[in-house]
């Protein structure tokens, strides 16, 4: 049986279009990005207690945004934004090296769990124990994605907090 | 020293997903309590300014509109289809497979229908009783039929063609296939069938329309006689 999506998005819609608002800064880019998360979860077809699908939304509006982000032309309107681009773009990057899936690996990847990561942790203030909860890592797993990830964004980055 | 308590905590405690401790640790913390106050009045802002039905459209039609995109080899009925009551609820996106072709030797075409139960279906038996408002969701097996046509036909003699709507009604050979929206019953009285008529050559589906038009309740031999093929009936009773 489909998941109920009027049911799902009167329970966590809100929380979605939040998500997405506080990443792309839009109120209208916000509820796009909405639609195009419940579809993905549509897409999974799983069906989820509350919790889980909280998290699933959650990463899923995460990455979305950082998608809708990585794909607008924007002036980075304060520091969370400029690092936001930047890990928008570190994503992109290792797409584009998925098309050359042999030197994506000698590079080693940025995934787009690894950046919706570090969104979680360096933009949203999570702890390392939290993001671990969230995307079911160990902690010493997150940090080290993190660690490679702040390498790959670059020194021009420098607000990004230590771990 | 006050606790960090991270905005997706106030999410599930607004959400009503959030563990017990998770709970206790909000209502202890003041700042968080009036920020969950505003996420309160946040949700009823969004949920009045995009409402539930209207979203959930907007999702069915992205999904199907990347079921074709990504889909092998689409189904080509798998596309919106005009709605016999007022509302669609909700749609059940089968997931795009490769038709193999194989025909499912000495199985009869038939059709199934399910209601939708809170976020659950159950599969009603022929005959079965139904109300208007309620929201059913039709599935048909080929069996050894190639092409079908389904279109069903209410009290009032409103007749509703789902399938197909363009093309000429190649059938999918999946085990089971569920068109792709559910429908919601209207206050139409006594009765809503289904047909489905299913054989090796293209159904003249405006034949079957003008037919059941002219006549809601004819007799399925009928049908099997004016089209020389397998029909299968399925009839919901329609209870005040």
């Amino acid at each position: 049986m489909a998941i109920d999506i009027e049911d799902a998005y009167r329970r966590f819609g809100p929380m979605v279009v939040r998500r997405c608002r506080a990443l792309l800064t839009d109120q209208e880019q916000a509820v796009d990005a909405m639609h195009d998360v419940f579809v993905r979860l549509m897409q999974s077809g799983d069906r989820l207690d509350d919790r889980a699908m909280s998290s699933l939304l959650y990463r899923i509006a995460t990455n979305v945004s950082l998608n809708k982000l990585r794909t607008r032309r924007r002036k980075p309107e304060h520091a969370d934004d400029d690092l936001l681009g930047a890990l928008a773009h570190a994503t992109s990057l290792e797409e584009e090296a998925g098309t050359r899936r042999l030197l994506g690996r000698l590079l080693g990847g940025v995934t787009e769990s690894t950046t919706t990561m570090a969104v979680m942790h360096w933009v949203d203030g999570m702890s390392l124990e939290e993001v671990a909860a969230e995307t079911g890592m160990s902690i010493s797993g997150v940090r080290k994605r993190l660690r490679t990830l702040k390498e790959r964004i670059g020194a021009r980055h420098t607000e990004v907090a230590d771990d | 020293m006050t606790e960090r308590i991270s905005e997706l905590m106030l999410e599930r405690y607004v959400a009503g997903s959030a563990t017990a401790d998770e709970r206790a640790r909000i209502e202890a913390a003041p700042d968080a309590m009036a920020r969950v106050a505003e996420l309160r009045r946040d949700d009823e802002a969004l949920l009045e300014r995009h409402p539930a039905a209207s979203v959930a459209a907007v999702v069915r039609a992205r999904s199907a509109e990347a079921a074709k995109k990504t889909a092998p080899k689409p189904f080509l009925w798998l596309v919106p289809v005009v709605a016999m009551a007022a509302a669609v609820l909700f749609v059940a996106v089968p997931r795009e497979q490769a038709d193999d072709e194989i025909r499912l030797k000495g199985v009869q075409p038939r059709l199934s229908l399910y209601r939708q139960v809170g976020a659950a279906s159950e599969k009603l038996a022929n005959g079965a009783g139904a109300r208007a408002g309620d929201t059913v969701q039709v599935a048909y097996l080929a069996g050894e039929a190639t092409y079908g046509a389904i279109v069903s036909v209410d009290g009032r003699g409103s007749v509703t063609v789902h399938a197909p709507t363009h093309g000429d009604g190649k059938l999918s050979q999946r085990n089971e296939v569920l068109l792709p929206r559910a429908y919601t019953l209207d206050d139409a009285p006594r009765f809503e069938r289904f047909v489905f008529v299913a054989g090796k050559r293209p159904i003249d589906v405006e034949k079957l329309r003008k037919l059941l038009r002219d006549a809601p309740d004819i007799e399925a031999e009928k049908l099997r006689q004016a089209f020389a093929t397998t029909v299968d009936v399925f009839t919901l009773q329609k209870e005040p």
